[in-house]
C-alpha cells in the first residue's frame, strides 16, 4: 500500500493525541513524545479505519515510529 | 403500562485512593484525570457479600419510594457475574430471603457484564407482562473487587463496587423504547477471568477498538429505530468504562460535551450499576435518556427512556 510519513502523521494529529506531535520527526519514538497508551490505542484503530488493514496487538510495540509505521503499512 | 418507578443506590464508603497507586503503575496525574478518569474506587467491605450490597440498594429505594411493600413484589432479577459464593444459590435467591420477600415471588440472576442494565430492564419488563405482574425489583451488584488482581495496571485502576435497584412498576416515571442488542462473541476472550489466577484480564485495545467501532453506529441505528437523532436526547446515559472511551464515544457520535457526561471519577466503573448510578444522580429535569451498556461478551444494549408525562 503506498503510504507516505504526511498520511500517517496527519492520523496521528488528527486522533487527537493530547501530547503536541506537530512536526514530530520521522524517526522519533512516540513513547517519547508523550503520545500515552491509551492514545497509542486511539491513534492505531483511526490507522485501520483510514487505511482499512488490521494491526495485530504483538505488532504495536515495535511500531514507535512514524517510519517504523509507515513500513508496515506498505508491506500488508 | 409498566416502566421505572424509582432507583435505589448504594456505593460503599470505603476507597481506594487511585492518586496514592500511579508510581505503582508508572501513570501520571494528568493520565489519570484525563484519561483513566478514576481518581478513587469504592470498595466494599471484605465481611459484605454480594446480596448485602443489593440490600443496601433497596434500603435507599424505600427512603426515595414509601409505597413499598415487600408483600407486593411480584419478581426480582439480579444482574451480576460476581454472585455470592459461587452462585448456587442463585443470589437473587439469598437477596429475597433477606428482604423477607413472599415465597409468590419469582426470583432469578442474569449473567452479564456491563451491558447487564440494559438487557435486564428489557427481560424483567418482558416477564412482568407476560405474567401480569405489577412491581418487579431489578438490581445491579458485581462488585470487582472480587476478581481484581491489584497488580494488574489494565484493571486494577478502574473498576468499583456498587449496587443499584431499579423498581418498575405500574405507576413509571420513565417508559422504554425499543431496545436494540448485539454480541461478538468470537471476541468474548477480550474481557475474561483468568484460568490459573481467577482474576479477571481484559485486553485494553481490543475493548477499547470494539467500544469506539461499534457503539456509535449501534446507538445512532437505535435513535432511527425509535424515530429519533441525538438532537432529540437530553442526555447519553453510557456506560461509565472510563473518561477516555466516554469521551471518545461523544466525540464519534457528534454530541455535545454536556449530554455525555462522566461520573464515576470517586467510585470507578461498577459495571452493570454505572448507567442507574447516573439516572439516579442526573434523570431528574431531563424528557429523553439514551442508556447504553457495552463490555463483556462482548455484549452490548441501548434503548430511550421517556419521561412518561412527556409521551413518545
Amino acid at each position: 500500500m503506498n503510504v507516505k510519513y504526511e498520511d500517517v502523521l496527519d492520523v496521528l494529529i488528527n486522533s487527537g493525541v493530547s501530547a503536541d506531535v506537530e512536526g514530530l520527526a520521522h524517526d522519533a519514538s512516540l513513547k517519547d513524545a508523550g503520545v500515552d497508551s491509551l492514545d497509542i490505542s486511539n491513534f492505531f484503530l483511526c490507522l485501520e479505519e483510514k487505511f482499512e488493514i488490521e494491526i495485530a496487538d504483538e505488532d504495536i510495540d515495535l511500531l514507535d515510529t512514524i517510519d517504523a509505521i509507515v513500513s508496515y503499512i506498505k508491506k500488508l | 403500562m409498566i416502566g421505572i418507578q424509582s432507583i435505589g443506590t448504594y456505593i460503599p464508603t470505603k476507597r481506594r485512593d487511585n492518586l496514592l497507586r500511579m508510581s505503582q503503575f508508572s501513570v501520571d496525574e494528568e493520565f489519570l484525570k484525563t484519561k483513566i478518569g478514576m481518581l478513587s474506587l469504592a470498595i466494599k467491605d471484605g465481611s459484605e457479600e454480594t446480596s448485602d450490597l443489593c440490600c443496601s440498594a433497596f434500603d435507599d429505594l424505600i427512603k426515595k419510594t414509601d409505597d413499598i411493600i415487600v408483600d407486593d413484589i411480584d419478581c426480582i432479577v439480579v444482574c451480576t457475574q460476581n454472585p455470592d459464593g459461587n452462585g448456587l444459590p442463585h443470589t437473587s435467591a439469598i437477596v429475597h430471603a433477606k428482604l423477607g420477600l413472599p415465597t409468590s415471588c419469582a426470583a432469578f440472576d442474569v449473567s452479564l457484564g456491563c451491558s447487564g442494565y440494559v438487557y435486564s430492564l428489557s427481560i424483567i419488563q418482558g416477564f412482568m407482562l407476560a405474567n401480569g405482574f405489577k412491581k418487579g425489583l431489578l438490581f445491579t451488584c458485581d462488585p470487582y473487587s472480587k476478581i481484581i488482581d491489584n497488580d494488574d495496571k489494565n484493571t486494577s485502576l478502574l473498576f468499583g463496587d456498587a449496587a443499584t435497584v431499579t423498581l418498575i412498576s405500574e405507576q413509571p416515571e420513565w417508559k422504554t423504547g425499543k431496545f436494540l442488542f448485539g454480541t461478538q462473541g468470537a471476541e468474548g476472550a477480550a474481557i475474561k477471568i483468568q484460568d490459573n489466577s481467577h482474576k479477571l484480564e481484559m485486553n485494553g485495545r481490543g475493548v477499547f477498538s470494539f467500544t469506539a467501532t461499534v457503539m456509535p453506529k449501534h446507538i445512532n441505528d437505535m435513535l432511527e429505530m425509535n424515530n429519533l437523532t441525538s438532537d432529540d436526547i437530553d442526555l447519553f446515559a453510557l456506560h461509565q468504562g472510563s473518561r477516555f472511551i466516554v469521551d471518545t464515544l461523544r466525540k464519534r457520535l457528534g454530541v455535545e460535551e454536556n449530554k455525555v457526561p462522566f461520573v464515576a471519577e470517586k467510585y470507578g466503573n461498577t459495571v452493570s450499576s454505572s448507567i442507574p448510578l447516573m439516572l439516579s444522580e442526573l434523570a431528574e429535569g431531563k424528557n429523553k435518556i439514551v442508556i447504553a451498556g457495552f463490555g463483556v461478551g462482548l455484549s452490548w444494549a441501548s434503548t430511550v427512556l421517556y419521561k412518561v408525562d412527556k409521551e413518545i
